[in-house]
């Protein structure tokens, strides 16, 4: 790959592949430090990236999905609850802070398996056939991955139903 | 509590916005120290290569 293509994928993605990594770690220097690997890696490794089986987005997403995982694992508690199939979210306490920030506490609260997929479909909009592809899981499971994500969220963010009532009212 | 219906999901979760990659990122990607980073990529497996070669050779 020549700089300047490998200069134009980094234009076009850095962006995706930084938001997603943030979305996914909530923090700031794991993000750029998963970024910079990521383009690295695309750079090291050009033709492991076959148009045939699908976009450039989605590839970058799935070695930025894999690095994020990665950092999940070393960390042994987290590592536990990868799937966490049976993780029953509750209620969070909504007093006294800001809507964007309790939404991040949520979406950080899933378990990463359905935190991926939920970020990857509500943030970056991937389908679900590019989700499977970017997660190398079943389009079935990443369906029931997301369903339980939404479910879950449901629950952690009842309390704010009464802001977004009110803030549709205005 | 009712629950929240899929509209009042959406709007939520739209209220958490991420922040823009930052500069420092392009910084290192395409300074001197991205070639070195190059360099040291494929430099591993010639060491490991003629050291082996090397103990070969005594043997």
């Amino acid at each position: 790959m020549i700089e300047s293509d490998f200069k134009a994928v980094f234009e076009e993605y850095r962006d995706t592949i930084y938001h997603f990594a943030w979305r996914m770690t909530n923090s700031q220097d794991k993000a750029e430090d998963i970024t910079q690997d990521v383009f690295l890696s695309l750079l090291s490794h050009p033709a492991r990236f076959d148009a045939t089986r699908g976009q450039m987005r989605s590839f970058l997403l799935g070695i930025a999905r894999n690095l994020a995982l990665k950092r999940f694992r070393k960390d042994k508690n987290r590592w536990n609850a990868l799937e966490g199939e049976d993780f029953v979210a509750q209620p969070v306490d909504i007093a006294g802070r800001e809507t964007a920030d309790i939404v991040g506490a949520a979406v950080q609260a899933l378990p990463p398996f359905q935190r991926e997929v939920l970020v990857l479909a509500q943030y970056e909009g991937l389908s679900l056939e590019e989700i499977a592809r970017s997660v190398e899981a079943e389009v079935g499971t990443v369906k029931s991955r997301l369903h339980r994500a939404r479910e879950n969220l449901r629950r952690m963010l009842g309390p704010l139903k009464e802001r977004v009532e009110r803030s549709s009212r205005l | 509590m009712e629950p929240l219906s899929d509209y009042e999901l959406e709007q939520l979760l739209n209220v958490w916005v991420a922040p823009d990659a930052p500069q420092s990122l392009e910084r290192k990607l395409f300074s001197g120290r991205l070639r070195w980073w190059q360099w040291l990529f494929g430099r591993p497996l010639l060491v490991s290569h003629r050291r082996r070669s090397k103990r070969l050779r005594k043997v």
